[in-house]
């Protein structure tokens, strides 16, 4: 935003709330019955589908068309490119800030299951990927969060790759214009369907 | 509520706590005791119910939720070596795979154990399956039921293109389509138009049951 010369108000979600869908629809729909303006950017992808059925009030919504925050940041094609090359694991430096980052689970299974049993459910967790992408969206300095990168991809025996995301969709959802190919735009008073959750260019 | 004999309780507190050792060597008393695989099943799927609980309240991680998918897998296969030299009757032919850039496999693998542990053949495609994969998997196979199975949002995206594909081969003359996993609900259902759509093992099972006990082609 400060790219951008914006200052728009800010309403967050707790990113904890991904694990309990449920909970994040109803913790976004409380959210959207607060606010008080004239159009919401939602900054967030469809999220396993848990913002079908928010309901509008006196204001528009708006929503980028991307399955995820994955997508927002590089976009779904690029995204899909990327995993096409090599089935990759995106990780960005908020996500390893996180108090249940993918280290701390690590952690936390070999302390408990102990280190082959807790290696093992890993494997399972991590078998089907065979890189560790860090998303570069200019946001931080990459160099600072590589060496925890490389410590992660290590213990999951994963290449490390940094990989650039430009976040043009995250942009463009702040500065407008949204053209129906990329973003879903709810009049007032109105349901998100989960039938206008459809991602373009595929 | 049913109430718990011990060894019922014990079961269930293995699984919520994932002590794999404990719950094979229960499941080995109660088949012993002559509980049917339904009874086991049940009383397994109250154990996941706990570790879910625990997953949504915090205590547990994202580990233990895989983890209980292994354990579930485990256990029904040692159900079925339990269970080896019974004769078991063949229920009939399901079709399974996880969609096109979706590789999230533990749902399919324990929905896949308990229809095997349950006498159904099963033809696992694995993970990140195309249309035409399923497709020509379908032709060759001609299983009663195809079962799509989907975690991210664009695997629904997935689904409606393969269900039309389906469609167009002629498919659904002779198979019902199902689909499950973290990204189906009703409203992905009817967009997709698949005969019913699951998100708990045992329902899949009662409807992959009912199917099969009907006439086929």
């Amino acid at each position: 935003m400060a790219s951008a010369s914006l200052d728009y108000p800010i309403v967050w979600i707790e990113s904890g709330l991904h694990n309990t869908p449920k909970k994040l629809t109803a913790a976004l729909q409380e959210s959207l019955r607060k606010v008080h303006c004239d159009r919401v950017l939602m900054a967030m992808g469809f999220c396993g589908n848990t913002v079908a059925h928010l309901k509008t009030g006196n204001f528009e919504m708006v929503l980028p068309r991307a399955d995820d925050c994955i997508s927002l940041l590089m976009g779904y094609r690029e995204r899909q490119c990327a995993v096409r090359e090599a089935p990759t694991y995106f990780l960005t430096k908020g996500w390893m800030d996180g108090e249940r980052n993918i280290w701390t689970e690590y952690r936390y299974a070999i302390e408990k299951f102990g280190q082959a049993q807790g290696q093992r459910v890993f494997d399972m967790m991590f078998g089907s990927y065979t890189r560790l992408g860090v998303l570069d969206t200019g946001a931080y300095p990459i160099a600072e969060i590589m060496p925890d990168a490389d410590k992660i991809a290590g213990a999951l025996g994963l290449a490390c790759q940094i990989i650039r995301a430009d976040c043009h969709l995250l942009r463009q959802l702040l500065t407008g214009p949204w053209p129906e190919e990329s973003f879903i735009c709810i009049p007032q008073h109105s349901e998100l369907a989960l039938k206008d959750l459809q991602l373009r260019g595929i | 509520m049913k109430q718990l004999l011990w060894e019922e309780n014990a079961l269930v507190q293995a699984m919520g706590r994932l002590e794999e050792q404990s719950v094979k060597e229960v499941v080995s008393q109660l088949t012993a005791a002559g509980y049917d695989n339904h009874s086991i099943f049940a009383l397994l799927n109250q154990g996941v119910d706990q570790v879910g609980k625990l997953f949504e309240s915090g205590e547990y991680f994202l580990a233990d939720l895989i983890a209980a998918g292994a354990l579930y897998s485990n256990v029904l296969s040692h159900y079925d070596l339990l269970c080896a030299g019974k004769q078991k009757k063949c229920r009939g032919r399901v079709l399974i795979g996880v969609m096109a850039h979706d590789i999230h496999d533990i749902g399919k693998d324990v929905i896949t154990g308990l229809l095997r542990v349950e006498g159904f053949e099963v033809i696992d495609l694995g993970t990140d399956v195309c249309t035409e994969r399923f497709v020509t998997a379908a032709l060759q196979y001609r299983p009663r039921i195809i079962a799509m199975c989907g975690m991210l949002s664009y695997s629904c995206v997935e689904m409606q293109r393969t269900a039309v594909a389906l469609e167009k081969a002629g498919v659904r003359s002779f198979a019902k389509v199902i689909i499950g996993g973290g990204c189906v609900n009703e409203s992905v259902c009817e967009s997709v138009r698949a005969d019913a759509f699951f998100c708990e093992p045992m329902q899949t099972l009662e409807f992959c049951k009912i199917v099969t006990a009907q006439p086929g082609e």
